[in-house]
């Protein structure tokens, strides 16, 4: 039935595909906003005080490991999932 | 009880990169101990000690033309106006419309630096030493104005803007009424400007204003009463839209220990408590009132991270700051004893 | 660190300042007051003489725009002494009276400008400055208007004269009673009046001639003194650092009673010294004032109590100098505390293993290596060079491990395609035919790896990683490796914190707080082995989870509670997030692929024409190749650059320094009272 054609009908190596883009692309998106107010605000303290530098990287990458666990996810997706190189 | 309030997306972004700037920019501040160094030091030294932190440009470049206590007073008036045409400088949209609105108080000093400049007949380079062009009106206009020869002139050249009917009260004899008038179209403008147009950031913006005239009425309030003075002038000095505007004003012209009593319980009870009842100096009052607001700014942009709060509470400790350097020097050239100068400090 | 406690009575203060200055080895802790026995010490007499020549040479530093350089040559004190009255009054007032011409010399320029520029639009009219103003009875608006106002004017008042040239420009007399009438009527015109200057006469096309010639001859007397004051910065930038050095160190003496707490008639100084240095310290500052000052260590116990108090003992950082670079990595972060372990070396170790790994190219690391060494000659501040020597160090393990990977400028199929001209490469330099190119493994050699996944759909058989696929199972290794590197990393920080607690004595922060995390974090990788290798059934699955199972007991029996627990999401993911490492070292052999084939696979076939499909390109798609490869792998370094600097960073400071680093709020550096001398000869 539908299960079939998805998985004889090749369909499903395309909706892995576009499942692993989503969850890189998502997980950036998500990243990208929780950086912004801390970016601004770690570029207005590091104007003032440079030795801020490292304490400001911190603060701003925390979020940064969304992307990480999106592209895992994606990594396993397509690595351990679809014959795709 | 402060609620929990869900912020509207994406908009106290635009505070982020100032408060940041601000925050930092507050750690760079003199160190409260400081002013205690400095009262033993001599005003050189102080001198040599401000030169050594953010005032240095300033210093550096008047050092040349003044020395001992002009010059710290001159580059500290100096700074201070750098420093908040920097705020300025360094933010957009809302938070700069706020920012300037509140720092319009400096286009009130100017005219009132002005108006009494030229009604006690001071030279243009007097005067000039004293603006601090860190509100809407620039130098070069500020110049101008010096320029003239009268306060008539003065007045004139505010013909077509808010400040013209204020100005108009001028009967040729007191300042006193146009200054209080000045004042009064301030935090009239204030509200009116950013009550009807903004919603979050500028109701926090009034709700510090507003506790500021209240502390601004108390001092009055403080001065007046203890000089005994008729409750109908002490109403027409207090000026309006504070939080306690009614509850103040009902307390003019009571008696001093009657007017202290009626205090007990307000929120800035506890900065003055253990002064009032001494019978203290009003200066040592008035210093902690200031101290309390100054944390009252800070503390409740502890609820307010994101705003326009902690960028007030940077613009009022500036100041704090520039006028106890001030106090001190003036203390030290005018050999007061340092009692005396540390009950006028503030610290917060 | 110890505890020392100097004391004396007033007359060997002077020697005692100039001993300790000379020593350098005192950290002074700042007496803030609070006991009624003493105050606050007062500066010496001559602070205030110091402090104004300090003032008046700064000043002038700044109208020299001295800020500061590396010393050219050194000076002895008498030299300094010799020359500083020079300096401050002869070359000084020189340099203030220079500067003040030049101020004044803009300012009039300034001004003439705007005079021009006011008086450009009326420049046609024909009537001399001087006419323009200053009647008793007739009021002048000189200026611009929008459009023509004799017949308005006239309207108003009879009896006038206007004066008009082009469209625009303006001078319009009338009788004083009328003016107001007329400046009505001209406001509706668009009137500006133009402020014109009183102290010129002529024809206004005459003024503006003048004036600029006047500009001109101002900026030719500018320069000469702009050029003497550049003459005068040349000439004695080093001499008036030195003096400036030399006067620091002197209010730094003459300040120093204040950091003393003092009575009438003694002083005491409290600070900090490496203990070992202690018996150095005492008999110096003895045999100075003749054994007229009491020196004297704490005890640990009073020390210990001073700490509790809320007093910072200084760290003295001190590293091999290997290490010292990564100092800087440390202090961006937060200064040591005294009993907390410097990280410094660890960042040492990993850091530049994480960056090479990220990196991985033999052709970028070299880049790299070559432009560091380049750059560390021109910068040469103390900053720059530990800057530019990690990323060299680094850029070592870099070559390593793109050897390993076998990049050079992206997979190595691109050399096998100039060398052999393999036809299909991909990703990772994985090819079709893998038995002819690169490294075999041979079938299983990842072995049970290739059971994870799905079997019997569609046209899979079960085994999901067939060996051909090198680029599937180099990943798949590189995520091993990868967290790997994670158990071992935030291992060694959870065994420090252990250790930090214990320093501190704090039992249960470090056996119900630190350890848990350490067990958590290993068994969990090691649980997560067994499932790969043997699936559930493998014996290290249930053993893994039956220690995580005590590690989240004792950490709910830790000092947070339950709330001990919450943290494990976190736990979780400081161990994913070293797939970064993978993850960014892929996307840049990504684009490096992907120059490769953008430029032998797309655009030089393509200029070639169809004959030039196979390898044989004309000259002008090799050009046209070859500078699409360089910019596209320009770029990618530069982007190449900076994540492996910047993840690895992130994954010390989030990942392992909050096991155990700055967890009380950061140390202060040991700074002992004296001065680094750079322009004065010691």
């Amino acid at each position: 039935m539908v299960v079939d054609i998805i998985v004889d009908g090749g369909m499903l190596y395309g909706l892995i595909a576009v499942g692993a883009g989503l969850a890189t692309g998502l997980a950036g998106i998500g990243a990208g906003v929780g950086e912004q107010g801390i970016g601004a605000a770690v570029v207005g303290v590091v104007a003032e005080e440079p030795g801020f530098l490292g304490k400001g990287l911190f603060l701003m990458l925390l979020p940064e490991t969304l992307i990480i666990f999106g592209l895992a996810v994606s990594l396993i997706l397509m690595f351990a999932w679809t014959p795709f190189v | 009880m402060p609620v929990l309030r869900l912020p509207k997306f994406g908009d106290p972004v635009k505070y982020a990169y100032i408060t940041g700037r601000v925050r930092a920019k507050k750690t760079k501040l003199v160190p409260h101990d400081m002013y205690q160094r400095m009262l033993s030091m001599d005003i050189a030294e102080i001198t040599r000690y401000l030169e050594e932190t953010q005032y240095k440009d300033e210093i550096d470049e008047m050092a040349k033309d003044y020395s001992g206590a002009d010059l710290v007073e001159y580059a500290t008036f100096a700074n201070l106006a750098k420093t908040y045409r920097g705020l300025l400088d360094v933010t957009i949209d809302e938070p700069k419309f706020l920012v300037l609105e509140y720092l319009r108080r400096w286009d009130v000093w100017n005219i009132k630096t002005i108006l009494r400049g030229k009604f006690h007949g001071s030279s243009d380079e007097e005067i000039m030493k004293y603006l601090v062009p860190a509100g809407e009106l620039d130098l070069e206009f500020l110049e101008g104005l010096a320029k003239k020869d009268t306060v008539e002139e003065v007045i004139q050249a505010f013909d077509g803007t808010d400040y013209y009917v204020a100005l108009t009260q001028y009967d040729g004899h007191m300042l006193s009424s146009v200054e209080n008038a000045l004042d009064k179209l301030y935090y009239f403008r204030m509200e009116r400007a950013v009550g009807g147009t903004l919603s979050v950031g500028g109701g926090l913006l009034l709700k510090y204003v507003r506790k500021e005239i209240d502390i601004k009425n108390v001092i009055t309030l403080f001065r007046m009463n203890k000089a005994g003075i008729d409750a109908s002038i002490i109403q027409e000095n207090l000026i309006d839209g504070g939080k306690l505007g009614d509850d103040l004003s009902r307390m003019a012209g009571q008696s001093y220990d009657e007017f202290v009593r009626g205090l007990e319980g307000y929120p800035f009870w506890s900065a003055i408590s253990d002064v009032v009842t001494k019978g203290d100096e009003i200066s040592r009052i008035e210093a902690r009132l200031k101290a309390y607001l100054v944390r009252y700014a800070w503390a409740i942009s502890n609820y307010h991270p994101l705003s326009i709060l902690p960028v007030l509470g940077y613009i009022v400790s500036k100041d704090t700051e520039v006028s106890n350097i001030r106090k001190i020097v003036r203390g030290k050239e005018a050999d007061l004893p340092a009692e005396l100068i540390e009950e006028q400090v503030v610290v917060a | 660190m110890s505890r020392v406690v100097v004391a004396g009575s007033k007359n060997v203060i002077e020697p005692v300042i100039e001993n300790l200055h000379e020593q350098n080895l005192l950290h002074i802790v700042n007496y803030s007051g609070g006991d009624n026995a003493f105050a606050m010490g007062k500066s010496l007499e001559r602070a205030h003489e110091i402090s104004e020549q300090l003032i008046k040479l700064r000043s002038i530093e700044r109208y020299l725009g001295i800020t500061g350089k590396i010393p050219d040559r050194e000076f002895t004190e008498s030299e300094v002494v010799s020359q500083m009255s020079d300096i401050l009054d002869v070359i000084g007032a020189d340099v203030v009276t220079t500067y003040e011409r030049i101020a004044e010399i803009e300012n009039d320029v300034k001004v003439k400008q705007d005079q021009i520029s006011a008086m450009k639009p009326l420049s046609a009219l024909p009537i001399p400055l001087e006419l323009l103003s200053g009647y008793e009875s007739l009021a002048t608006f000189v200026g611009t208007v929008d459009s023509p106002v004799e017949s308005d004017v006239s309207g108003v008042s009879p009896s006038n004269e206007v004066f008009s040239a082009g469209d625009h420009a303006v001078a319009v007399f009338v009788p004083v009673d009328k003016a107001s009438a007329v400046s009505g009527v001209l406001a509706e015109h668009g009137f500006v009046e133009t402020s014109l200057p009183k102290d010129i006469s002529g024809s206004i096309s005459g003024a503006i001639t003048t004036l600029e010639s006047d500009i001109k001859s101002l900026g030719s007397e500018k320069e000469p003194l702009q050029k003497k004051l550049d003459g005068l910065k040349a000439q004695h930038e080093d001499a008036i650092l030195a003096v400036d050095e030399y006067l620091s160190i002197k209010a730094q003496k003459a300040e120093a009673p204040m950091q003393f707490a003092s009575t009438e008639n003694a002083f005491v100084v409290d600070g900090w010294v490496p203990t070992d240095q202690f018996d150095t310290l005492e008999r110096e500052i003895e045999s100075a004032t003749g054994g007229r000052v009491q020196v004297e260590m704490l005890n640990e116990g009073e020390a210990d109590e001073l700490v509790e108090a809320g007093e910072d003992v200084p760290t003295k950082i001190d590293n091999p100098s290997v290490v010292r670079p990564y100092e800087l990595v440390t202090r961006l972060f937060a200064t040591p505390e005294y009993k907390e372990y410097d990280p410094s070396l660890l960042i040492f170790i990993f850091f530049p293993i994480m960056f090479g790994l990220i990196l991985g190219d033999v052709a970028y690391g070299l880049i790299t290596m070559v432009v560091m060494f380049m750059l560390r000659r021109k910068f040469r501040t103390p900053g720059w060079t530990s800057l530019i020597n990690i990323v060299i160090i680094a850029s070592v393990w870099s070559i390593i491990f793109g050897i390993l990977f076998g990049e050079i400028f992206g997979p190595m199929g691109l050399w096998d395609y100039i060398f052999s001209g393999a036809h299909y490469v991909g990703l990772l330099g994985t090819v079709a035919q893998p038995h002819l190119v690169g490294v075999d493994f041979g079938v299983g050699f990842y072995g049970p790896l290739g059971r994870i996944g799905p079997s019997g759909i569609g046209s899979f058989d079960g085994a999901m990683f067939p060996m051909y696929r090198l680029a599937t199972a180099s990943v798949l290794v590189l995520i091993g490796v990868s967290l790997f590197i994670a158990v071992l990393h935030t291992g060694i920080g959870s065994i420090l914190g252990v250790k930090t607690e214990l320093a501190y004595g704090e039992k249960r922060h470090a056996y119900y707080e630190r350890l848990p995390v350490l067990l958590f974090q290993v068994f969990f990788a090691i649980g997560l082995l067994g499932l790969i290798v043997g699936g559930l059934t493998n014996p290290l699955v249930p053993l893994s989870a039956l220690v995580i199972l005590v590690s989240i007991v004792m950490m709910v029996k830790g000092p947070e509670g339950v709330m001990g627990a919450t943290h494990i999401p976190f736990f979780v993911s400081n161990l994913i997030s070293y797939l970064r490492l993978l993850a960014i070292g892929l996307a840049s052999v990504g684009v490096a692929f992907a120059a490769n084939k953008l430029a032998f696979y797309v655009v030089m076939p393509m200029l070639s024409g169809p004959e030039g499909a196979h390898g044989a390109f004309t000259t002008m798609a090799i050009v046209i190749g070859v500078v699409v490869l360089i910019m596209v792998h320009f770029i990618n370094l530069l982007l190449g650059l900076l994540s492996p600097f910047m993840h690895p960073l992130r994954l010390h400071y989030v990942e392992m320094f909050t096991k155990f680093y700055s967890q009380h709020g950061g140390g202060i550096e040991y700074a002992p009272f004296g001065h680094v001398r750079r322009f004065l000869r010691g």
